[in-house]
C-alpha cells in the first residue's frame, strides 16, 4: 500500500513550495500589526485556545454591553437618585443635569414603566399587614360563585 | 466605592475595557489592575495606600529573602519576623486602643491608675484581610507550598487587587500567583457564571440585608429592652440571615467581578445554616478564613494530633483568637469563645461519650440545634457591648405583641432561610444554560435581573458588615 496520497485534482506536485506555506513577509503585515509590535506589543499567531478565549470574550463584552443599555433606558431613575447625590461641583451639576434631561425623555417614551409597575406592586407588598392577610386568605377560600343547585 | 453603587458600576465598566484592552501584555495588564486596585482603595482614604504599599514591600521583601537562603535558622527567624511585623501592623491599627484600655483597667485595679496614652486611631478599612494574606504568602513561601513570587508587582497585586481586598476572600498566593503568571483567558462558562454571582450578590445585599437591617435588626439591637420576646426573637434569626445575605454577597460580587476579569478566587460560602455540626458550619461559613486559621493557627498549635485534651485547647485558642480578629472588643472573644465551647462539646460527644450502637440523630435535629446555637453567638456578635447582650437575652421573658414582624419582614426571614434549601451549586447550574444562549439574549437575562433588584431594592445602601473587621 502506497504512503503517497495525493489528490489527482490538485495540479501541485507534492514537496512544492506551494504546499508549506511561508510566513507573511514584513511587507505584506498589515501596518496596524506593525504599528503595535512597535510599540511593543508581541503578536503571534492566535492558537485554539486564543481564539476560544477571544470569542468568549466578545460573548462577554456583547452581554455587558447590552445590559449595561438595557439598564441605561429601564433604570433611568437610579442614574438619576446616583446624580443627586453626587457632592455639589461643576461636574457633577452637569452630570445631574444630563441625568434629569435624560429621564424626563424616557418617561415620556414610557420606558420607566416596568420599573415602576414592579416598584409600586413591591411597596404594596411591604405595607401589608397580617389583618390586610388573614383578609386576603379568607376571601381565597370563600366560594367563587353561588353553588349551583342540585 | 462599594459594590452595589453606580460609581462601581462605571469604575468596573471601565476596569473591564482596558484590562481586555491590554491582554496580551500581561505585565502591562497588572500594573494597570493595580492602578485601578490603589484608586479603588483611595476612594475611602488616600492615606492608607501608602499603608497597602508598605506592607506589600516588607511582604515581597521577607519572603525573597526566604527564598534565597538555605539556612533552615535563618529562614525560621525571617518568617518569624515577616510575621511578626505583620502583626505589629494590624494590632496597631486595629488593637491598639483597645488593649491601652485594658491595661489602664488592669492598673486600676492594681491601685495604680495612670493617664495613658491614648490615640484615636483610624482603622484602614481591609487591613485584617490584606496583612493576613501577606502573612500567608510569607508562611507558605517558607513551607515550600507556594513559589516566590516573579516580582514585586505580583505580590502587590496579590495584596491589592480590589475584588478581595477590603472584606476578601481571603485569597492565598497559592491560589492567584500562578494566575498572575500569564494573561487570563476568560470562558464563557466563567463570565456566565461571574455575571449571575454578581446580580445574586446585588440581590441579596441591597433587598434581603438592607431590609432587614433597617427594619428590624438596628432598632432593636439598639434598644433591646423596648421589645417583646417576639420581636427579639425575629431580630435574632433576622439578623443570621441579614449577615449571611450580606457577608455572602459581597464574597458573591468579588468572585463575580474577578471572574469577568478573568481570575478564579476560591468559594467562600456553602450554605452555612444547612450544617449539622458547628463543625460544619465552619466549613461552609467564610471558609477562606476558616481554611486559613486551621492551616496557620490550629495546625501548627498541634492540631488533633496530641489527645483529646489537647484538640480541646487548641480548638479554644483558635476560635478565641478567630473571635477577636474579627473587632478589638470582649464580645468578639466571648463569641469565639461560645463557638469553641461548642466545638470541644461536639469533639468530646463524638470521641469520648458516644457509643457506636447508640442510635444516630435526625439530621434536621442537627441542623435546627446547630441554626440555634449560631443565633445565640451572632447576640453577642452584634451587640456592641455585653450589657446590650444581656439585656437582649432578658428580653426573651417579656411576652408582648410582636411589632416589627410584618408580613414582609417574616418572608424576608423566611425566605433568607430558603435559600439554604436550593440546591448546593444552583448559580453554577444556571451559568451552565446562561453560556450556551447568545450573548444579547444573556445580556437581556442579566439586565432585565438587575433591572428588578433595582426596582425593589431601598434607596442608598449601607457599608457591608465585614468593611469593619
Amino acid at each position: 500500500m502506497s504512503d503517497d496520497i495525493t489528490d489527482p485534482a490538485d495540479p501541485t506536485p507534492p514537496g512544492s513550495a506551494a504546499e508549506t506555506p511561508s510566513p507573511p513577509k514584513r511587507r505584506d503585515r498589515a501596518p496596524l500589526i506593525e504599528f503595535a509590535e512597535a510599540a511593543g506589543f508581541a503578536l503571534s499567531d492566535p492558537t485554539d485556545e486564543d481564539l476560544l478565549a477571544d470569542h468568549a470574550r466578545r460573548w462577554t463584552s456583547r452581554a455587558i454591553l447590552v445590559a449595561t443599555l438595557l439598564l441605561a433606558a429601564l433604570n433611568s431613575p437610579s442614574i438619576q437618585t446616583w446624580a443627586t447625590t453626587l457632592p455639589p461641583t461643576w461636574g457633577s451639576q452637569t452630570i445631574d443635569d444630563l441625568a434629569e434631561v435624560w429621564t424626563s425623555r424616557l418617561e415620556q417614551l414610557g420606558l420607566d414603566q416596568p420599573r415602576t409597575v414592579v416598584h409600586d406592586h413591591y411597596q404594596g407588598f411591604q405595607q401589608l399587614s397580617w389583618r390586610d392577610v388573614v383578609k386576603t386568605l379568607r376571601v381565597r377560600r370563600a366560594p367563587a360563585g353561588n353553588p349551583k343547585p342540585r | 466605592m462599594l459594590f452595589p453603587t453606580m460609581i462601581f458600576g462605571l469604575f468596573f465598566l471601565v476596569v473591564y475595557a482596558s484590562t481586555w484592552s491590554l491582554n496580551r501584555e500581561n505585565e502591562r495588564r497588572k500594573q494597570f489592575l493595580l492602578l485601578a486596585s490603589w484608586v479603588f482603595y483611595a476612594w475611602w482614604d488616600w492615606r492608607f495606600v501608602g499603608l497597602l504599599i508598605a506592607s506589600a514591600v516588607l511582604n515581597w521583601f521577607v519572603a525573597k529573602q526566604i527564598g534565597e537562603t538555605e539556612d533552615r535558622r535563618r529562614r525560621h527567624m525571617l518568617v518569624a519576623l515577616g510575621v511578626t511585623i505583620n502583626l505589629i501592623i494590624l494590632g496597631f491599627f486595629k488593637y491598639y486602643g483597645f488593649f491601652v484600655e485594658q491595661f489602664g483597667e488592669m492598673l486600676k485595679l492594681a491601685g495604680w491608675e495612670r493617664d495613658l496614652p491614648l490615640m484615636h486611631v483610624i482603622l484602614p478599612i481591609g487591613i485584617s484581610f490584606f496583612t493576613f494574606q501577606g502573612m500567608s504568602y510569607v508562611i507558605d513561601v517558607h513551607r515550600g507550598k507556594c513559589p516566590r513570587a516573579h516580582s514585586l508587582l505580583d505580590v502587590m497585586l496579590l495584596m491589592s487587587f480590589f475584588p478581595h481586598l477590603v472584606a476578601g476572600p481571603i485569597v492565598r498566593a497559592s491560589d492567584l500567583l500562578p494566575q498572575f503568571a500569564k494573561a487570563p483567558k476568560l470562558s464563557r462558562e466563567m463570565a456566565a457564571h461571574g455575571l449571575l454571582l454578581i446580580a445574586w450578590g446585588l440581590f441579596k445585599k441591597t433587598v434581603i440585608a438592607s431590609e432587614l437591617a433597617t427594619n428590624l435588626v438596628d432598632p432593636v439591637f439598639f434598644d433591646p429592652t423596648a421589645y417583646g420576646a417576639g420581636d427579639l426573637l425575629g431580630a435574632a434569626y433576622g439578623y443570621a440571615v441579614q449577615i449571611y445575605c450580606d457577608f455572602s454577597a459581597y464574597s458573591d460580587i468579588a468572585i463575580g467581578v474577578a471572574a469577568l476579569l478573568g481570575y478564579r478566587f476560591p468559594r467562600n460560602f456553602d450554605q452555612p445554616y444547612r450544617a449539622r455540626s458547628l463543625q460544619e458550619f465552619w466549613r461552609r461559613w467564610h471558609i477562606s478564613l476558616s481554611n486559613w486559621l486551621r492551616d496557620y493557627l490550629y495546625v501548627p498549635l498541634g492540631g488533633n494530633r496530641d489527645g483529646l485534651v489537647r484538640t480541646c485547647i487548641n480548638l479554644m485558642i483558635t476560635m478565641l483568637l478567630g473571635g477577636l480578629w474579627h473587632g478589638a472588643a470582649w464580645t468578639f472573644i466571648a463569641w469565639g469563645a461560645i463557638h469553641g465551647t461548642v466545638l470541644i462539646i461536639e469533639r468530646v460527644w463524638w470521641s469520648a461519650i458516644r457509643k457506636p450502637d447508640w442510635p444516630r440523630m435526625s439530621p434536621v435535629w442537627g441542623v435546627l440545634i446547630t441554626f440555634n446555637v449560631v443565633c445565640l453567638a451572632w447576640i453577642l456578635f452584634r451587640s456592641d457591648s455585653f450589657a446590650t447582650a444581656m439585656a437582649y437575652l432578658q428580653g426573651f421573658g417579656r411576652l408582648t405583641a410582636p411589632t416589627l414582624l410584618t408580613p414582609f419582614i417574616v418572608t424576608l426571614i423566611v425566605g433568607g432561610l430558603a435559600l439554604h434549601a436550593l440546591p448546593s451549586r444552583a448559580i453554577e447550574r444556571a451559568a451552565s444554560w446562561l453560556c450556551r444562549i447568545p450573548s444579547p439574549a444573556a445580556g437581556l437575562t442579566v439586565g432585565v435581573l438587575i433591572l428588578l433588584v433595582e426596582a425593589i431594592r431601598p434607596p442608598g445602601i449601607a457599608p457591608f458588615i465585614y468593611f469593619q473587621f
